[in-house]
Formats: C-alpha cells, sequence, structure tokens
C-alpha cells in the first residue's frame, strides 16, 4: 500500500514553484552579498544549490523537521567553525581580557536581550561590553532579533537561532533513545521560565549580563573570560559542564533538545515575544485520540497531556514539525492567528490546488522561516566552508 | 447577522494571509535595511549608552560621558 502523504507536503508542481522562488530570493540575496569576492561566491554557490535541495525536498516529502534538522545542523557547526578563527583574526585571542571588556570589543549575543532590557530602561546603559553599531553591535542584533520575532515567533529557536543546531545536531546522532523520557517530569519544561526570571532581577540588581558570566554553555564554542583567578575557574567549570550535559550529553541520550527545551532562558524570553508572530501550530480536536506520538517525539518537551488533553502545545513550542511528522492522524498542522483549521485534501484539479497549497499556513510559515534561517546562516555557512578547504590546503583555519 | 458575521470572518482570514505574506516580504527588506543605515538612524533615537567598564577588573562604571 502506498504511503500516506504527509500533512505538509505538496503537489509536484507547487514545489518546483515554490522552490524557484525560493532560488530567486536566496540567489539575490546570497550572492549579491558576496559580489566583490569569487571564493565566497563560489561557497555561497554550494551552499544556494544545499538550500534549494533542502527547499525541494521539506516541501514535496512534508517531512519539515527532518531535513530543517539538517539545515539546522550545518547552521550551528558553520557558525561555530568561522567564529572561534574570526576571534582569533581580528582580537588575536578567544579569551575575554579585562582590556578586551573595556575597549567593549564583544560581539552581541541575542541571549543577552532578555537581560539588558530593565537597565537599558531605568539607567539607558548597556550593561554588556559591546559598541551600539558595530558589526555585532547592539543595536544590529536588536533589530535583527526585533526583524526575526516578526517574522519567526517562536520559530526563532528552530530556524534562526545559531545555538540550537548544536543540541538538534547531538540529538539526532544515535539511532535510539538511551534514556527514556516514560517517566520524565514535564514540569521541568518551566525551568527556562523561572530562570529567565532569576536571570533578569539578578543582571538589573548586579548590573552585568549574569547568563553570560555564570551559565550559558554556548561559552564552549564562541569566547569566554580569561581565567585569572578562582572565581572565573569556577565560572569555566560551570559552563563546560553545562556544555557536556544540557548540550551533548543529554540530546546524545534523550534524542531531545534539552538546551532549548529545559535550560535556555531567552528561548522562555521568546515564547512571550514571538505571540506578535500570527503563525500558531494547533491540534485539531475532532481528528486526535490523544494517542501521545507527539508527545514522545517533540524535541523541546512542549507537548504533554495536558496540553494535549486540551487541544493545544506549550507556548515554548519551536514550530520545528516534528509533531505533524509522527502523528498518525494528520491531527498537527501549522495554522495562522484566526484561520480554521484545513479539513481535507485540496482536491485534484490543477490550478484550484496549486493556488490553495501556495497559500497554506505550513507553506507560508516555512517559506519564511528557512528564508531567514538561509540568509542569516550563508556568510557564516559559506566562510566555514572557504575555512574547511583553507585547512587542507594549508594546515590552518585562519585565512589571515 | 449571520451574514455579516460570515463576511468578517472571510475578511480576518484574508487579513491574515496578507499578514502573512507581508512578513515575507518583510525579511529581504530587514536585510537590505543592514546595508543602508537605517540601523544608525533608527539607533539613534534609542536613549541608550554604550558602558564604561574597568579595564582592571572587567566590571561595569555607572558614570559614563554622554555618546
Amino acid at each position: 500500500m502506498p504511503k500516506k502523504p504527509l500533512v505538509n507536503s505538496h503537489s509536484r508542481p507547487t514545489t518546483i514553484f515554490l522552490t524557484g522562488l525560493m532560488f530567486i530570493f536566496l540567489a539575490f540575496m546570497i550572492l549579491g552579498q558576496f559580489q566583490k569576492s569569487p571564493k565566497m561566491m563560489a561557497a555561497g554557490g554550494a551552499y544556494l544549490i544545499f538550500l534549494t535541495v533542502l527547499t525541494y525536498l521539506i516541501y514535496r516529502t512534508g517531512r519539515v523537521s527532518r531535513y530543517r534538522s539538517i539545515f539546522f545542523s550545518v547552521y550551528a557547526i558553520g557558525f561555530a567553525l568561522n567564529f572561534i578563527p574570526a576571534l582569533l583574526e581580528t582580537r588575536g585571542h578567544i579569551a575575554l581580557t579585562t582590556q578586551d571588556i573595556s575597549k567593549l570589543d564583544t560581539p552581541l549575543c541575542h541571549l543577552t536581550i532578555p537581560m539588558l532590557i530593565l537597565p537599558g530602561i531605568v539607567y539607558g546603559l548597556l550593561i554588556f561590553p559591546t559598541k551600539l553599531f558595530a558589526n555585532m553591535g547592539f543595536f544590529p542584533m536588536l533589530f535583527l532579533w526585533l526583524g526575526a520575532t516578526l517574522s519567526l515567533g517562536k520559530g526563532w529557536c528552530s530556524w534562526g537561532c545559531f545555538y540550537g543546531g548544536f543540541d538538534e545536531f547531538f540529538s539526532k546522532l544515535l539511532p535510539k533513545r538511551m534514556l527514556s523520557s516514560k517517566k520524565f517530569n514535564y514540569s521541568w519544561r518551566w525551568f527556562p521560565f523561572a530562570l529567565l526570571g532569576v536571570v533578569v532581577i539578578w543582571a538589573f540588581l548586579a548590573l552585568e549580563p549574569v547568563y553570560c558570566g555564570w551559565l550559558c554553555p554556548f561559552k564552549a564554542v564562541t569566547e569566554f573570560i580569561k581565567p585569572v583567578n578562582w572565581l572565573i575557574w569556577v565560572q569555566t567549570g560551570i559552563f563546560i559542564s553545562l556544555f557536556l550535559g544540557f548540550v551533548v550529553g543529554l540530546p546524545l541520550l534523550m534524542k531531545r533538545r534539552t538546551q532549548c527545551g529545559l535550560f535556555c532562558p531567552f528561548g522562555a524570553f521568546q515564547s512571550f515575544a514571538g505571540l506578535i508572530n500570527p503563525h500558531r501550530v494547533r491540534v485539531d480536536k475532532e481528528k486526535c485520540n490523544q494517542c501521545g506520538a507527539c508527545t514522545d517525539q517533540c524535541p523541546t518537551f512542549s507537548i504533554t497531556k495536558e496540553t494535549l488533553a486540551k487541544n493545544r502545545v506549550s507556548i515554548s513550542c519551536t514550530r520545528c514539525g516534528r509533531c505533524m511528522e509522527v502523528c498518525p492522524r494528520e491531527a498537527i498542522q501549522y495554522s495562522l492567528l484566526g484561520v480554521p483549521l484545513r479539513k481535507g485534501s485540496e482536491g485534484s484539479s490543477g490550478g484550484r490546488r496549486f493556488l490553495k497549497e501556495v497559500f497554506r499556513p505550513d507553506t507560508l510559515f516555512i517559506f519564511g522561516a528557512l528564508l531567514f534561517g538561509s540568509i542569516i546562516s550563508s556568510g557564516m555557512v559559506a566562510q566555514s566552508m572557504l575555512r574547511i578547504v583553507h585547512l587542507f590546503q594549508t594546515g590552518s583555519f585562519l585565512l589571515r | 447577522m449571520s451574514r455579516l458575521k460570515n463576511i468578517l470572518t472571510k475578511a480576518k482570514v484574508k487579513l491574515m494571509y496578507l499578514v502573512a505574506v507581508l512578513l515575507i516580504v518583510l525579511i529581504p527588506l530587514l536585510f537590505f535595511g543592514f546595508g543602508s543605515g537605517l540601523t544608525e538612524k533608527l539607533g539613534k533615537k534609542i536613549p541608550i549608552k554604550e558602558g564604561t567598564f574597568d579595564s582592571k577588573t572587567g566590571s561595569l562604571k555607572l558614570t559614563k560621558p554622554s555618546r
């Protein structure tokens, strides 16, 4: 018996149209920025082909999570392979010194944004050591986050965040789950919200971005403060342990994104901020029989028995699409706020079906999310490709 | 009454689709905005200053001359 198409799959003509449209958008955006460098143009071209193939596969098969996962992992690896060598080229070292801090020589990370708001409003002061208008300074990052929040909402965590791909990557490495989540207490999914409250208040009182100093595991793949006293050694031990635990170990064993689902306070912040975006994931109560397949597979613990009983997903849902792949009854769909859920297939007549498929909520969300993620990742991934070639040619990752 | 409700529902659905399409168009515009100096223009209107950090301890000093 032929396999039933998935809820997000599209007919071949629609897929070809959407893939072509994505190719045009991306060619314009990616190749346009690399005009001055033939090498970057070639690397960008290779990445463009990769993205075009992924777009086709996502739309044609409807396996959004599977192919998004490949994109997201490549993005994270490209980020790590580029960020540290770029720091070495510009600053000469990775570990931050007090001189670097006083020169405001630190790229801003979006994870700090919730901690900057209160001191910014009350004191009119930026408590993170970065420049206001530098390339990866405060305002570019702030506007990037605002744009992402408007266009992706909470989908940022599965399509745009350059850290999310790390635990995604590790969660896909082993074929089987080594640590069952049957006895897992789903109340832990509220921990990021509690941590968000703590770090926001703590940062305001201490006037420093405390999450970065004490807890951020991603210092392991970016930069960290040079350990010069016992306190910084303790902080170093904490971030390495958190990285090994939440980003590597638990995702490997549980096949879930534990850092994003159980720890990241920015993810919790984005759960609220992302509500301004109209895209949602909804459960059709007429189709859902509460089988729990989605609960078992949701990477960020965003569907529980309780939410399913109310025909909802949790506010922390990152729009990754995994639940839609595993639901045997097509009961979970991407949807738009205030728009009724799709009830059946689009019918078989050509033009009408094409239009209906193009203007489906899942089509529009995936297009925007993949477009955003592709543009933001293109520079990092293309540059990292050049670095890998350079490594084979000269033995060094550094281009300068 | 039910006819009016029906028209309003249909209008709402169409509006949401329009918003979703506009959000896609916003994405390239956002990235173009970075290269056009729009960030500086908008940023200068937001009253926030860079912090001054001690070069010996790396901690924030609360007094800061205006930018």
